[in-house]
């Protein structure tokens, strides 16, 4: 009797035990391939935002010893984990730096993108004629050509450099917010409730704002995921042909532009930002997949 | 009096084509009053609730002779006017409660958005406090915890009452109460319809409640009206309507209720043969004839007027064969 009354009784967390519950709800469950790419995530974010802070790194500083292998000393006794490159640049030191740079410049499409794209394909979905018209032609125009084609049209028209690849990788992003936000909208407004809000006399902008868009935050969070790694491949693209960041910036793709001519001697030069680069957009995709399937009613919460 | 309708028409526009949905529609309704609203489904009960709230699609076509509310010529409002109508002259509470409430948002930002709409100025504080009073108003205890709920985490019936706190919220003139318990347990029917009815009490506001339900409608409606396929067949106290119907529809409606039609319950219940005619479909005579198991030659032929049947103005019924 004692034994089943103590297992009745209401179970007191501890300080630790939340915080391990809020940890396990960042993770997936019946998903270890999502949870490992997750944890990968986390690794590159603590490596591009922790380790330059701890570790004194220089991408720039050049030294007499070029085209060190991997973890190699060079002659005045400095170890250089992964190697140098052509120029005697610590790649380590780059690899790290151009992940806090593809991150930074990542999350900044995503939240531009996510933003105009949001706004656009609500007040598409929720206004509809003429505007619904005028903004999915748009988004058509956007999508029938290759994005990383749109891109280096738009490079090309604005002039090379960060800030117009960036630029250019926003404007080719936008379509799929504005897609999968019209949509939401668009289904969100047959909804009763909304119904519910006009028959309460609710002006529609605020239909639009506290109804409509509390819905979208499950898509624009899956699409968000897949379009980082997305952003972070178009800015190496961009950046590989030379239309990116521009040289000494610490860039995965201009690292690998820059390693084509060593190919043969000195492979680990293409390897290691190539590595990196699909290392980032595998995971990012792996994770934006598992939240799909999170939100996904009709797969319940299995995942 | 606080609704006035005559001769109010609707119908929409498919592909060019005008297909009537409610025809010749006539009634009026004062404050304090309840007028139950008796059909199947697709008998037009909604569309005339959603003529009223100005929430009809953009295809709609509503004309009529008069059609006022609280004052108010419905059919000469523009947007800014609807909205500003909505709300605060009428009302309308839904059938299922659950998808009258976003998923997405707690009650308490649903109650306090409605509140800062309706009264403007307040303090978060002071919102937060009208909600608190609004859901003790109709009957939800621990208030206070219920607002930090989601919808999913309520019961039906709880849904429903926040629901009606959304509709108190406006302070209406008119409460239009569509199917409201339909999607809801027996035993909870009785409990939101007793709510009602002590709400309206309260504040003297007129209800129309909508239901396919005869039976529930008679114990809380003043006046009953009995709709059939775009049409009001019958019309009355409800009282006359209950206990002497005219219409051979509402004569089949309450024979249709468990242990009305006979004075020895039996295992069959009695059904009315056939099913509705469609609503926007044109009919030489009666449109019940064809389900009717008193038809005669007349009732093909020509359409039924809607006439006077007591000595009460308002008792009403569109047959052609005298009781």
């Amino acid at each position: 009797m004692s034994d089943f009354s103590s297992q009745t009784q209401p179970a007191h967390f501890s300080g630790n035990q939340k915080f391990l519950t809020k940890v396990k709800l960042l993770f997936f469950r019946n998903n270890p391939i999502a949870n490992f790419a997750l944890v990968i995530i986390l690794l590159l974010l603590a490596i591009g935002y922790i380790v330059p802070i701890i570790l004194n790194l220089d991408p720039f500083g050049t030294s007499s010893e070029l085209l060190l292998s991997p973890g190699t000393m060079s002659s005045n006794e400095v170890y250089y984990l992964l190697g140098t490159d052509d120029l005697g640049r610590d790649l380590f030191s780059r690899l790290v730096i151009g992940a806090r740079s593809s991150l930074n410049i990542g999350f900044f499409i995503v939240l531009v993108s996510a933003f105009v794209g949001t706004s656009m394909g609500l007040v598409a979905g929720v206004y509809g004629g003429a505007i619904d018209a005028f903004i999915m032609r748009l988004t058509d125009v956007i999508m029938s050509l290759p994005s990383i084609l749109l891109a280096i049209v738009i490079v090309a028209v604005l002039g090379g450099g960060l800030v117009n690849a960036v630029i250019a990788v926003i404007i080719v992003s936008m379509p799929r917010y504005i897609r999968v936000v019209r949509s939401v909208a668009m289904s969100e407004m047959k909804k009763q409730y909304v119904v519910a809000a006009q028959s309460f006399g609710i002006k529609r902008f605020r239909i639009l704002w506290s109804e409509i868009l509390p819905n979208c935050r499950a898509p624009v969070i899956v699409q968000s995921t897949l379009g980082f790694s997305e952003a972070v491949l178009d800015i190496a693209a961009l950046g590989f042909l030379g239309l990116g960041a521009r040289p000494p910036a610490a860039d995965w793709g201009a690292m690998l532009a820059d390693a084509r001519t060593y190919i043969e001697s000195a492979p680990y030069l293409v390897v290691l930002p190539g590595v990196c680069i699909l290392i980032t957009v595998l995971c990012f995709n792996i994770v934006g997949d598992a939240l799909r399937d999170r939100f996904d009613p009709k797969l319940g919460d299995s995942k | 009096m606080i609704l006035s309708i005559k001769n109010l028409n609707i119908g929409f526009y498919d592909n060019q084509v005008y297909k009537p949905a409610i025809r010749n529609l006539s009634f009026e309704l004062a404050a304090g009053e309840v007028l139950g609203v008796v059909g199947e489904s697709g008998c037009g009960k909604s569309i005339t609730n959603y003529a009223l709230m100005g929430l009809l699609p953009s295809n709609a076509l509503v004309t009529a002779d008069r059609l006022e509310l609280c004052g108010k010529k419905l059919l000469e409002l523009n947007k800014k006017q609807w909205r500003d109508f909505r709300g605060n002259d009428v009302a309308m509470i839904f059938q299922d409660p659950m998808n009258a409430l976003n998923p997405t948002i707690t009650i308490e930002k649903q109650l306090v958005e409605m509140l800062s709409k309706m009264q403007k100025g307040k303090s978060g504080k002071e919102y937060r406090q009208m909600a608190l009073k609004l859901l003790d108003k109709v009957g939800i205890p621990a208030a206070h915890l219920r607002l930090k709920n989601y919808p999913y985490e309520l019961s039906g019936g709880m849904a429903q009452r926040v629901v009606i706190a959304m509709a108190l919220a406006c302070k209406p003139s008119i409460l239009i109460a569509d199917e409201p318990t339909t999607a809801l347990d027996v035993t909870i029917q009785a409990q939101i319809l007793n709510l009602l009815d002590q709400i309206r009490i309260d504040s003297n506001m007129a209800v129309i409640i909508v239901s396919h339900d005869i039976g529930i409608i008679s114990e809380y409606a003043d006046r009953i009206q009995v709709m059939y396929s775009g049409e009001v067949v019958e019309s009355g106290t409800a009282r006359q309507v209950t206990t002497n119907p005219y219409h051979p529809y509402t004569k089949g409606l309450l024979e249709s209720l468990p242990g009305q039609g006979d004075k020895v319950p039996k295992s069959d219940l009695n059904t009315i043969p056939g099913v509705v005619i469609p609503i926007e479909r044109q009919v030489e005579g009666c449109r019940y004839v064809e389900r009717c198991p008193n038809a005669q030659d007349i009732c093909h032929t020509t359409p039924p007027e809607l006439i006077q049947i007591s000595n009460n103005l308002s008792d009403l019924s569109r047959c052609h064969l005298r009781g």
